[in-house]
Formats: structure tokens, C-alpha cells, sequence
């Protein structure tokens, strides 16, 4: 037996080269230097004046390239998240680790829902944001939550507090937020700091992120800029990827698209970083795609995966954390559409190494929420991380040598202890998907994936029991929520 | 025939060529209507099937526009008044608290490309704002949009405010989360789900409209 060397086989991919990279980011600042961006917010544009951004008419700011790079030097590579019981759960930045730190976590705000009961369609409810939460506290691969629903029936006022009030009674995961304003984000902060027993401890584990956007191109409304200044001044994570459609708000070429995306995330991060130096922020992007066809916002096109392997490429390039997309379909019901791109796209978060891979279960592009997809979705993301993130480890043992040697040609390694020892690690075991032989997948009744995971669904809700909210902290949000 | 030639050049997107043709056919003394509804209305209308057909794409649809509003603009002077109100005029913009502007910003070009006297009012709009200009242009129609639920409150208000001040003018509505039943329940005339359609009803709210004047 030789000496051979031992290694885990991760296949990362390479997307640009550093020179590459820093080009985008030049043109970025280009853009920031002279076409400038708007910012709606006063207390926003105060700050830049007083950084040295020159404010011009109508609220357009031009930023020079030393700010943009004294924000990313100033701004956290390694970011922790917890979990509302205060255990680290997410390690967010630092480059591209291979999909160690890709997490998979829903989006927020659908209007529309398949009952998961009648699979009719119909409008979001609160309960179906419940339901969510405690699915998604089940599945082992899915890591953070936001709303996945829009309540349809509570109060226009009442709408984001709702949200959160579901997700965090119903789960223990880690949760991002989304709120119509700075005074919104603040009082959800204030139901946080409720759960966990005062800001300071959400402060020092964040168990909550806030979520924001720039309007493209080149916008930071009074809203926007509300939310994310609110976060920075409490110390709360914000995340803040733009969001544009190339070809509508954004140039049709990718490359324009990604130079743009950078513009405006690189002077959110100015503003931020002026506000609360060292503030956690996540970056990168949650842009759609404008089909020329049927001027829909798409999820699922190419040229959006092509976009966030390059976004990721950079920010990776300086540690910071990113932003991004796991499974969803623009299939408007789970249908073959609906996986295929929900395996594409999970695969593809994992491979980009994304830290926060958000929207997995999405359907219909944005508007539609089923429950069976954020089941489906776990399968895949257990998949994709047994290939990509556990790899293949190579030592002697797995080399196997006397294995082999001991069985000889001929042989057979069913009972060998060899097999037993390894193969509940080294294979990937399916929860769901079907690896029955024809005829026994007839005798069992012919079901189909979509048949497997509405059972699955329903022994979730059936079953599991996230830990409880202390009964007077849920009685203080109620009250918070309903004032 | 000339006025085939504009309606072939709109077809082709080629904003020099409709501008060239259309001042020959002018300077020719062809009947100005024939012009504008033989070589540039049925050249959009065309292109507005085309691309319901899956034949044409977004771009090369407002590429026949800006070919389109070409020509248009060398036949205004010369369209007598009347003409030129029977074409039709909407005010269209985003109601307030929204900034969002693309899809409207698509249906104020595919409106205009229908032939339509498009006044944009930009973003963030309130239902003043809506009225004043509605009432300054003699709107036919007000166009609302909006891409944020948080907005559709102030949609609802503008809609109802131009019932309340009883003008005689019909109200249309889109954008992401505004749907047919929404706009029935604030009372608005009509609901489009995307630009094309968005043409199509201006179209019919006009004809209904010309229909209760008269």
C-alpha cells in the first residue's frame, strides 16, 4: 500500500478571473462617477454630502471610487446567523466555499396559493404563511424563511407584521423580512427583540435580516433607503440586491446588466456602510429577466443564472455575502416545467456558491405559492449538496484497496463490512423520488412524484411541532400586531 | 401604391424611411386620413397581431412605434382638429407611493403606436394630479398602474374621486397586483393584464365613450 494522497473531490466552478472582476466593478464606478445615482432619502443624501459625494439637481448623487472602496473594505466578510433559540445556524461571506455556505430559504409575498387540502387556487391567507413556517421547519434542507404569502385577509396596515407574527411562531429557522417602510421594519425589529428578550440579543445573534431593493435602474427610493437605514441604525442585517429586468430596466446585454446591478448595489452599500460602519449586508442580486414575448419578470431563463454567477463571482471576490435564487419555475402549477427548473436552479445556487439562495417554491414567476414545492425543493437541495458540497472523499479507506484486493475478480461486495461501514454516507438516499423497479412502482398504485409529495405534505402538517413562542411573548405580538 | 410602401416601412421598423415616405404622400396632396389609417394605424394593428402570434418580440414592436409616431408626426399639422381628438387621448401614470414605471411605460408607447394622444404623467401621481391633467388635455381615458399592493389603496381613491367629481371620463387599470375583480369592486372601466390588451381596451372604452356623447 503506497503512500497515495488524500482529498475530497468538490468541484467548484470558476466563473472570472480577478481581473475580470475588478473591470466590472470599474465600470461600475464609472457609472456612479458620472451618470450618478438617485437617492430619495434625505437623511441618505445628508450622509453622502458628508462622506464628499457630490449631490447634483433632482436628488442624483455622483460617487467617487475611493467611497465605494472604503465601503467594501469597511463592510463584514463573515457574517453569523442564528436561530431564534440563539445557536449559530448560517455562516454568510468569505468567498466561495463550494456550497458549504449555500442556504435555501422561500421568498415572500405571493399572492396566490394551491390550497393544500382542495390543490385549488385561490388568494394567500395568514394561515398558509403558518403552514409554511412549520414546513419549512421540518425540512432539513431548507435553511431560512420569509412569508412565501401576502395575507389576503388582514388589514393593508396589518400585512407585514402578520407575516412575521407567523413565521416566527411557527418556526425556530432563521427569518428575512419584508416591511413596506422604515417604521414598519422598525416595529417588526421591535417583535424580534420581543422574542428573544430585548434588542441587544438580536443585536448580538441576529436571528432576523430585513429586506430592501433598489428601484432600477438606479434608484434608492425614500422607502427602500427607510428600511435600510432603520436596520443599520439598529444593528439588523439588511439585504438589499437589486432587482432589475434586463431588457426593460436594465440593458439586454448581461454584461450591461451585471455593470448595472453593481452601480446600484455598490452605492447601497455607501450609504450603509456611512450610516453603520461594519453593518451586516447582503449583496448580489435578485433580478428577473423581462421575456420579450409576454412581458413577464422571469425566474428561470439562462440568462438570469448567467447573471448571478457573475454577481457572486464579485462579491465573493471581496468576502462579502450574497444574494440569490434557489429553485423556482415560471410554470404557473408543478408540473415537468416546474422541475426541471427547480433542479437547474438549485444546482446552479450550490455551484455559485450563493449564501442565501432565496424564492425556492416559488411558482408561476413570483406570484404563486404550493407547499409540495418547497417539499420537492428540499429533495433536490439534499441532492445537489450530497454531490457538490459532501463531494467525494478519497483516503484509503474509500480508495478501498483491500476491499477490492480481499474480493477479488469475480466477487461481490454486498456483505462485505466495507459496504456495510460506508454506504449510509457514500450514497444519497431519495426521500421521495422514485427508485422502485416498474413493477413494484405498479403494485404500490403507479404514484406519481406529485402524488408522493401531497402525502408527504400532509403528514408534515399532520405532524411536526415547532417549538412554541413562550406563551406571553406570543400574547405581546398579538398585541403589537393587532394595535 | 405610396400609402403601402409607409404601411411596408412601419412593418420594417424603419423610422427614416415611414418619416421620408409619409412628407412624399403630404406633398403629393394623398388623402390625409388614408395615409394615417391605411399606412400607420394598419401597420400597427398588424404588428399588434404579429406579436399575439408569437412573430414579433417587445423591441421590435415599439421599434414599429417609434416608425409609426415618425410618420404621425409629419401628418399632425395637417390633421384637422377634430381628426386629431377623434384619435383619442389618455393620461396615464403611476399612482402615488409607487415608482415603478416600466409597464406603464410599455403601454404609453404601445398606446401611442395605436394612434392614441398619450399624456404621461410619470410616477407617483395622486388623484389631483390625475384630474388636472385629464381635465387640461380633455382626456377620454385615465390609464393607473401600479406594482406595489401597498398602492392600490391610492388607486382606488383616484378612481373613485373622478366618479365622485362625475366627469365623463372612463378609467383603466393594470400593473402586477391589480386584477379584473379588484377593478370591478373600485369601480374602474376596465382591467388590462398586459400591454396588448391594455390597447385593446382603450380602444373599446373609446368607442364606448364616443357612443354615450353622442
Amino acid at each position: 500500500m503506497k503512500g497515495y494522497p488524500e482529498f475530497t473531490i468538490r468541484p467548484t466552478l470558476q466563473v472570472m478571473s480577478t481581473v475580470q472582476v475588478e473591470s466590472f466593478v470599474a465600470a461600475a464606478m464609472e457609472i456612479l462617477e458620472t451618470t450618478g445615482i438617485k437617492v430619495m432619502h434625505p437623511v441618505a443624501i445628508e450622509l453622502l454630502e458628508r462622506i464628499g459625494a457630490k449631490r447634483a439637481k433632482g436628488g442624483l448623487v455622483r460617487l467617487k471610487p475611493r467611497l465605494v472602496e472604503a465601503a467594501i473594505a469597511s463592510a463584514p466578510k463573515h457574517l453569523v446567523i442564528y436561530d431564534r433559540n440563539g445557536e449559530p445556524a448560517l455562516t454568510l461571506g468569505g468567498g466561495h466555499w463550494g456550497g458549504a455556505n449555500t442556504y435555501f430559504g422561500t421568498g415572500s409575498d405571493l399572492k396566490w396559493t394551491y390550497d393544500p387540502i382542495t390543490g385549488k387556487l385561490r388568494t394567500t391567507l395568514a394561515q398558509d404563511i403558518a403552514d409554511m413556517a412549520r414546513v419549512v421547519d421540518s425540512l432539513p434542507d431548507m435553511d431560512f424563511i420569509m412569508s412565501y404569502g401576502i395575507p389576503s385577509d388582514v388589514p393593508a396596515q396589518r400585512v407585514y407584521r402578520t407575516e412575521f407574527f407567523q413565521m416566527v411562531a411557527n418556526s425556530t429557522k432563521p427569518i428575512v423580512f419584508t416591511s413596506d417602510n422604515g417604521p414598519e421594519a422598525r416595529l417588526i425589529v421591535e417583535m424580534a427583540a420581543t422574542v428573544v428578550g430585548g434588542l441587544d440579543r438580536v443585536r448580538e445573534r441576529p436571528f432576523v435580516l430585513a429586506y430592501s431593493q433598489p428601484t432600477s435602474p438606479l434608484q434608492h427610493s425614500q422607502d427602500a433607503l427607510g428600511k435600510l437605514l432603520a436596520c443599520a441604525e439598529l444593528g439588523v442585517p439588511v439585504c438589499y440586491p437589486p432587482g432589475m429586468m434586463p431588457g426593460a430596466t436594465a440593458p439586454c446585454t448581461m454584461a450591461g446588466a451585471i455593470t448595472q446591478s453593481l452601480a446600484e448595489a455598490l452605492s447601497a452599500l455607501v450609504i450603509h456602510q456611512a450610516k453603520c460602519p461594519g453593518g451586516g449586508i447582503v449583496l448580489c442580486g435578485a433580478h428577473g429577466c423581462f421575456d420579450m414575448r409576454t412581458s413577464i419578470n422571469v425566474y428561470a431563463a439562462p440568462e438570469r443564472l448567467m447573471t448571478q454567477a457573475a454577481l457572486a463571482a464579485v462579491y465573493q471576490h471581496y468576502g462579502l455575502p450574497t444574494w440569490g435564487f434557489g429553485g423556482c419555475t415560471d410554470a404557473q402549477v408543478m408540473d415537468e416545467q416546474a422541475g426541471a427548473e427547480f433542479g437547474l436552479l438549485s444546482l446552479w445556487a450550490v455551484l455559485t456558491g450563493i449564501n442565501l439562495a432565496h424564492d425556492t417554491g416559488y411558482l408561476g414567476s413570483g406570484m404563486i405559492g404550493d407547499l409540495r414545492a418547497i417539499v420537492h425543493n428540499n429533495e433536490i437541495n439534499s441532492y445537489v449538496r450530497h454531490l457538490l458540497v459532501r463531494g467525494v472523499p478519497v483516503n484509503d479507506d474509500t480508495r478501498a484497496l483491500s476491499a477490492i484486493a480481499d474480493v477479488g475478480p469475480g466477487g461481490q461486495f454486498l456483505d462485505k463490512d466495507h459496504t456495510f461501514n460506508h454506504f449510509r454516507r457514500e450514497l444519497w438516499f431519495p426521500g421521495l423520488s422514485n427508485r422502485l423497479s416498474l413493477t413494484a412502482w405498479q403494485s404500490a398504485g403507479s404514484p406519481t412524484m406529485g402524488l408522493r409529495l401531497g402525502e408527504k405534505l400532509r403528514e408534515i402538517l399532520g405532524t411536526h411541532q415547532p417549538v412554541p413562542l413562550d406563551g406571553k411573548v406570543a400574547e405581546r405580538l398579538r398585541a403589537i400586531v393587532e394595535a | 401604391m405610396a400609402v403601402e410602401d409607409i404601411y411596408k416601412a412601419v412593418l420594417s421598423f424603419d423610422t427614416v424611411r415611414t418619416g421620408e415616405l409619409t412628407k412624399v404622400e403630404v406633398g403629393s396632396e394623398t388623402d390625409i386620413q388614408q395615409i394615417l389609417d391605411e399606412g400607420l394605424i394598419a401597420a400597427m394593428d398588424e404588428v399588434g397581431t404579429r406579436f399575439s402570434n408569437g412573430l414579433l418580440f417587445v423591441p421590435e414592436m415599439l421599434m414599429a412605434a417609434r416608425a409609426m409616431k415618425a410618420g404621425l408626426a409629419i401628418l399632425k399639422p395637417f390633421l384637422a382638429k377634430a381628426e386629431s381628438k377623434k384619435m383619442g387621448t389618455i393620461v396615464i401614470g403611476t399612482v402615488k407611493g409607487d415608482l415603478h414605471d416600466i409597464g406603464k411605460n410599455l403601454v404609453s408607447m404601445m398606446l401611442e403606436g395605436a394612434g392614441f394622444n398619450v399624456v404621461d404623467l410619470g410616477v407617483d401621481v395622486d388623484a389631483t394630479g390625475f384630474r388636472s391633467a385629464a381635465k387640461e388635455n380633455s382626456a377620454d381615458i385615465v390609464a393607473l398602474s401600479a406594482l406595489l399592493t401597498t398602492t392600490l389603496p391610492a388607486m382606488e381613491a383616484t378612481v373613485r374621486s373622478f366618479v365622485e367629481t362625475g366627469m365623463e371620463i372612463k378609467t383603466m387599470v393594470g400593473g402586477a397586483p391589480v386584477t379584473q375583480s379588484f377593478a370591478d369592486k373600485i369601480g374602474a372601466g376596465g382591467y388590462a393584464g398586459d400591454a396588448a390588451s391594455a390597447v385593446e381596451l382603450a380602444r373599446r372604452l373609446l368607442r364606448k365613450e364616443r357612443r354615450v356623447s353622442t
